[in-house]
Parts: structure tokens; sequence; C-alpha cells
């Protein structure tokens, strides 16, 4: 169906390795599975759980497809959180400002 | 029938200027880098009887706007309201092109979606139903490949029918994307409260207003506020109560959860069979495997730095036969002129104005093109892109931003550019102070008419290790450059960074074609001053370097000089010429003293002599505040007037390293002064336009020039103490 329900795509209803009841996806601490994108190691499927820094960041990295509940693949870490991310289909860079304020877990 | 206008609209590198050129026959830059366009540019198109101006939209990947780009863009299709859009997707990469799409389809405007780049879709294993995308988006949807110019027709076509009002514009019913309960149902009150007031008299749907003032849209919610207070202030409230909640049961923003749904909205149709796959979707395609070697946080930069200098390797080893075979075409030249034209000042000033000026600056083509052809090279392979990404954290150091790289490349960071296109680039960058400190250390670079000048001082006096020279100058521009916008943002430019995010394009193998536009557009530009302003410039300094001349008393000193040697040495005795050459040269050199360029010159040591440049100099110098370029015309003109015989004269160079005012402790800081010193009057003018006052331009001017006499006077300073 299109537009389908944000809930579904959520972190908290996905892999859930201790993630507890409904409190998975924050915007504060970090919680358990949880880990900034650049040191999620190359290769692997992650399903970004929230994206900080404040609302102009959050709404131009959505613009790129980068949002809570996306998913997407890390190509390779180019320093401490500077990266390359593959999703739908495109490779976008992320310099250290950016990648720090994204938390991921495994897909 | 009257012409319409067409936007071109897209993401950026999804192929716009491509198909740009395609339509209008231009020869727009086409590269393979997100934002090449920065402004707006315009062609016609015709075919049949339908006439069309096309207008290249910047590319964007929302109509939010968040960077100049999209301003402008939005702009545009809001105030103009084209005929027409022409939405240019990228097949291989449809869900995030197709964001745009969706935004453009809720702005209600006839809108044409032309699928560029099915040959590499169709390369990656993805078939795509253009029919059934069209039905579902409830548009046009069209085929083609830009580069080959495959599908254009249809694609006009489609687009003369939709002018024509054979198709409709897009239905809202098809396209409404729902966002949720939550933001539904406040869209729905804000709809009602937009409509029924006719805010901002129907420029923007009303349902589009509302979606854009909860994404927090600072742009729009400027413009609602100016047309009505009252309402701004309950649209907003509206948009907060929402927000709240949102953050109170998802904990994120709005823009977050309206962007998913609007990912949902294109997954939800690409589902229905519009893409098959006919290898895994997953695999990791071959762009990326490079890029896992090319971005490596060791290797990387390692990589980076090898393939810049092996771009000077490549250049100079090339371009030094072409180049003195120029140079050789201009000696003979001149040769001609000098025997068959009386003396006087129409030879002088052909030869000392014309050919040493002009041709001075056009014997450095062939380097300049090999230059042009390497970054040509880089671009289009998309390499360059990775080395924004990875220039990026050097940037944020200095407090600069890797959307700057561009900028300082396009000046010339690689080496061969021009600041004034590099000012207008820095429009992608973000941050007011970010890019005000980048537009003041762009100029430092070394661009297209300071490569000569290095060329020609490190040819004459160091000449047994010229590209090691070269490389360590462009570094050395860098360093200054990220110095320098380090203490702006230190002191008056004082500020947060920005994060950097940009989409990688793929690698792409670059065709022979592109290279040769791209090589050739860029060398034009250069052949083209040289000239124009380049030419008119020489003639003027040449005029202020032989005018007003030796008053009669004084030369009339000389005549007897001459007099007197004939009657001491017989005709044409080696002595004899030996001794009347040596006359001339000191005649020339007292005429050119004498000239008002040379009183200037002669005024200006009173301070150049800290940093060991003698009048002449000084003359150059300033001619090289007109255009850089001159500094080497006027070099040429100071250092061969005087000169009896050019041919025995030899090229500059060698006049310059036997010259006593000048030795390699000179000649670097020379170097050191001329690769800093104030931006060119062309690029001050674009500085004072790009940072909206003319305060910063005349900074630009007195702080670089700062910058480049304190090196300068340094060098020369502790040279002369070490004994060099």
């Amino acid at each position: 169906m299109p537009g389908a329900g944000f809930r579904n795509r959520q972190c908290r209803r996905g892999a859930g390795e201790g993630a507890g009841s409904g409190s998975g996806c924050r915007r504060r601490m970090p919680f358990a599975g949880e880990q900034p994108l650049a040191q999620a190691g190359c290769g692997h499927r992650l399903k970004v759980c929230r994206i900080g820094g404040g609302r102009g960041i959050c709404a131009r990295m959505a613009a790129l497809g980068i949002f809570p509940g996306q998913e997407v693949e890390l190509v390779c870490a180019a320093g401490q959180s500077r990266c390359l991310v593959r999703l739908n289909g495109s490779t976008v860079s992320l310099g250290d400002g950016a990648a720090e304020n994204i938390l991921v877990k495994a897909a | 029938m009257n012409k319409i206008t067409m936007a071109l609209a897209g993401n950026p590198n999804a192929g716009k200027t491509t198909l740009f050129n395609a339509l209008t026959g231009a020869r727009q830059h086409v590269g393979n880098y997100p934002g090449v366009t920065v402004e707006r540019k315009e062609g016609e198109y015709q075919r049949g009887d339908f006439n069309a101006v096309v207008v290249d939209l910047p590319g964007t990947y929302s109509l939010t706007t968040y960077s100049e780009e999209e301003v402008v863009a939005r702009d545009f299709l809001a105030n103009e309201k084209p005929a027409v859009v022409i939405n240019i997707v990228d097949a291989a990469n449809l869900e995030r092109n197709l964001y745009l799409t969706c935004q453009l389809l809720e702005l209600k405007i006839p809108l044409v979606v032309a699928l560029n780049m099915m040959d590499v879709a169709s390369d990656r294993g993805m078939e795509i139903d253009a029919e059934k995308l069209s039905a579902f988006l409830g548009v046009p949807v069209l085929p083609i490949v830009a580069r080959s110019g495959q599908g254009l027709d249809e694609l006009m076509a489609a687009a003369q029918e939709m002018v024509e009002g054979r198709l409709s514009p897009p239905d809202p019913a098809k396209v409404r994307i729902s966002y949720g309960d939550d933001i539904d149902q406040t869209l729905l009150t804000m709809t009602r409260l937009i409509r029924d007031q006719d805010l901002l008299k129907g420029k923007y749907p009303s349902r589009w207003i509302a979606v854009k003032i909860i994404e927090n849209d600072e742009a729009l919610i400027k413009e609602v506020n100016e047309d009505s207070l009252d309402l701004a202030a309950q649209l907003l409230h509206e948009a907060e109560i929402v927000a709240a909640h949102l953050m109170k049961t998802f904990d994120t923003y709005p823009e977050a959860v309206i962007a998913d749904h609007r990912y949902g909205f294109i997954k939800g149709i690409l589902n229905r069979g519009i893409i098959t796959h006919r290898y895994d979707e997953n695999r990791l395609y071959t762009s990326d495997r490079i890029d896992k070697v090319l971005t490596n946080r060791f290797a990387g930069p390692l990589i980076m730095l090898a393939v810049l200098f092996s771009i000077y390797q490549i250049t100079f080893s090339f371009s030094a036969l072409p180049v003195s075979g120029v140079e050789a075409v201009f000696g003979w030249v001149a040769g001609l002129v000098e025997a068959n034209l009386g003396d006087g000042p129409l030879k002088s000033m052909l030869v000392s104005g014309v050919i040493g000026g002009v041709g001075g600056v056009l014997g450095f083509v062939p380097l300049i093109m090999l230059m042009f052809f390497c970054i040509a090279i880089l671009e289009d392979s998309g390499y360059l892109a990775r080395v924004a990404f990875m220039m990026d954290r050097i940037f944020r150091m200095f407090g600069l931003h890797g959307s700057s790289v561009m900028a300082f490349i396009v000046s010339g960071g690689i080496a061969g550019g021009c600041a004034v296109p590099g000012v207008m680039a820095t429009r992608t960058l973000r941050s007011p102070k970010e890019r005000m400190a980048t537009l003041l250390t762009v100029p430092f670079m070394n661009c297209g008419a300071k490569v000569p000048i290095l060329a020609l001082l490190i040819g004459a006096f160091f000449a047994q290790h010229q590209a090691f020279y070269m490389f360590g100058f462009t570094i050395l521009s860098w360093i200054v450059a990220l110095v320098a916008a380090k203490l702006l943002r230190l002191t008056v430019l004082r500020g947060e960074p920005t994060p950097f995010v940009m989409e990688l394009p793929p690698y792409r193998f670059p065709t022979f074609n592109g290279l040769m536009i791209h090589t050739w557009e860029r060398t034009w530009q250069y052949i083209k001053k040289a000239g124009t302003v380049i030419l008119a410039i020489s003639i003027l300094l040449w005029a202020m370097m032989t005018y007003p001349g030796l008053s009669p008393e004084k030369e009339a000193v000389f005549v007897q000089e001459r007099a007197r040697i004939i009657t001491l040495y017989e005709a044409d005795s080696e002595a004899g010429n030996k001794l009347l050459q040596e006359v001339d040269n000191r005649q020339g050199g007292a005429a050119l003293r004498n000239s008002i360029a040379g009183r200037i010159g002669v005024a200006m040591e009173k301070v150049t002599w800290l940093s060991g440049f003698e009048w002449r100099t000084n003359i150059a110098l300033l001619g090289g505040f007109a255009a850089k370029e001159v500094i080497i015309s006027t070099l040429g003109t100071a250092y061969s007037m005087g000169e009896t015989d050019p041919e025995d004269a030899g090229s500059l160079g060698d006049r310059l390293a036997r010259d006593s005012a000048w030795s390699p402790l000179v000649a670097m800081s020379a170097l050191l002064f001329m690769a800093f010193y104030a931006p060119c009057f062309v690029t001050v003018v674009c500085i004072a336009r790009e940072a909206g006052s003319w305060n910063w331009a005349l900074f630009s001017i007195v702080y670089s020039t700062a910058i480049a006499f304190i090196l300068s006077t340094g060098v020369y300073q502790v040279g002369r103490m070490l004994g060099f």
C-alpha cells in the first residue's frame, strides 16, 4: 500500500535484540545494540535508528533518503566516523559532522 | 505559436545538463560531479511548430529550501510558472529520484518525467516498465538516453501535448500521499485555513504550503509571515502541536516522518512490478568496490596525492616540446615584423606590446590544455567527487566544508582554473560563514593565469626540478588558503561547522568526446581572454612604458656617445658593435625608467625593495591586478625594451635569468608574491557581487596583498641573511 505506516519500519519492531518494550529509537541516549554508523562494520546491512544534530540536518538527510527505519549498507569507513553508505541504489558520502549523528543497528 | 518556457528539473547528476545540451545544441559544461549547474541556464529548442525556451535548473534533492540551488529552482517553478516541467529521473536510482518527483507532483505543475540513463539501468540488470509507472504517477513517463539522444523526440512530443492541453496536469487525487493520521489531520485543518484566506494568492497549492510549514521550510515560512502574520501564527501553532506529538510518540521530527511516508509511497508504487531485477539487488556494484580502495582511510589520501602529482609529471614532460614550438613561432613572427617594418612606434608596439604580450600568454596554451585534459579525466570519471569527500576531513579542521573543495579546484586547486567560476561555485555551500571563508580564500589557488608565471620563473631559475617545484607551489597555495581560512574563521567569521553530505556519482569511463569538449571549452576561455582583455591591457601598458620617452637633451647624450664609438672603431668591428649595443641598452633602460609606468615602478621600489623587487617587476605586478596574465606580458615588454635584437635575446626566461636584478632568491620571493597578492580585478568584482558588499571585496585585496608581502619579504630577507 502506498504510504504504508511509519510504525512498521521502526527499529523497535525490527530485530529487537534487547530492545526492551517499545523504547527502541530515541534521540537522546544510545540504546543497546545501537552504534554510530561508521563503527558498524563494512559490508553489513544496517537499519537507521535515529538522527541527531537538529532539525536542519535531519531534514536534509531525509531528502537524501536517510531517516529512521531506512536500511542502508556501509560500503566503507574512511575515518573515525566518515563513511560511504549505499541506499536505494545510490552511494552517499558522509563527513564527520554528518555521520557521527547517525545511530544504527543490525538490520 | 508563441514561445513557451520549459524547465528541466531533477536531482544533481541526473543528466539535466546533458539533456539541455541535446535539446538546445548548446555545449554547456557537463561533469560527473553533483552540482555543476549553479546558475540557471537558458537555451532554445525548436521542433516543427513547437518553440520553447529551455531552462536548466540547478539539481535538487527536494523542494525544501536548504541551499541556494533549491531556492533558485523553487522560485523559478513558483514565480515563472513554466508551461511544462521536464523532470529528469535517473533510472538506475529510481527511489531517490522519485522523491523529488513526488514533491513536483504535489506542486501540481504540468510535469513530464524523463527516465534517463536507461542504458545504465539495463547494465545493472534492471528493467523498468515506464508505462506502468506513468499510470501510477498520473503523468507521462518516457524512457530516454540523453547522452545518445535516444527517445528525445517522443519526450518532446509529450511535452508539446502537455503544453497544448491535450494531456491533463497531475491528478491530485492520484498522488495524494498520506503522511500518517496525525499529520494528515493537521494538514486538513491547515489546508482549510490557507484556502479560506487565500494565502499567497494561489502561488502554491494550499496543501503543499501546509506540508512545507510542517517540514519547517524557513524560506516559505518567511513568505507566509510577510503575507499574513495572523494566519502564519495560527499555522505555525498547528505545526508545533503535531511536531510535539510526533516527538512524544515516535521520538523524531516531522521531517523524518514525512520523508518516510514519501519513500513509502514510492516503494509502494515500485513494488507493483515496475522494476524487475535480473541480478541480486543488494550486491555491491563495481563503483563501490573501487571506492573501498580509493576512499580507504589510509590508502585513499596516498592515492590522491599520487594522482595529483602524476598530473604535474604528465603535464610538464609532455608539454615542454609543444610550448617551445609555439614560442618559436612567435619568435619567428617577431623576427618578420622586425625585418619588414621601419623603426618607429608601430613596430615597437607590435613587437613589444602585441607579440611580446599576447604571445607570452599564448605560448602556454599547450601546457594549459594538457592540464585541463587531466582535470577533465578526474571530473568525468567521478574521482573528483571522492576528492571532495576525502578533503572534507582536512577542510573541517580549517573551518571550511567539503563542498568548498570544488570551488578550490575550479579556481585552480590542481592548477589551471579561474577564480571567477570558483567564486561562483561557492554557492553550493549552505553556511554563510563557510561560504564567505571559501570566497575569500579561493583566489589563492594557482589559476590558469598564474600557472604560466610559475612555469616561467621555475623554468628560468629552478629548471632541474620543475614538476617538484610546481607541485610544491600547489601544496603551498592550499596551505596558505587553509591557514587564511582558519584565521578568518577564528576572527571575523566565527561559527560552527556544518556537516558534509554528498551523493557520490558512480565511476564512469570518460568519453573521448566529453574530454575533448571540457578541455577545449576551458582552453578557449584562456585563448579568448588573451586575444581581448590581455591584448588591450598589453597595448595600454606598452604605451605607459613607452611614453613620454627621453627628453631631447638626454637623447642627444646617447647620440653623441654613439658617434664617438663610431669614430674610435672600424665599421662592423666586434668590439665596436658590442659597445654600441651596450649604449642602446642603456638608452632603452633610461627611456623605460622615464616613462609613466617606469616612474610608478621606481616610486614603488621604496617599499618593494624589502622583497627584492626592482621597478620593472613592480610595473608587472601593478599590471597583474588588471589580469594575472598581464604579469608575463609586462615582464616580456619591460625586459625586451632596450634589447635591439630580439632574436638574439632568447626567451623571456633566459633574459630574466641573465638580468642582474634577478637571482633565484628574487625569483622565489617574486613567485610567492605573485601567487598570493590581490586577486585580479574581475575576481574582486565577483567577490563583491557574491558577498553582497564591496567591503568584503576590498578586504580581500588588502588582506591577501598583506599575506603575500609578508611571505615574500620574509623569504627574501632570511634568504639574504643566509647568503643566497
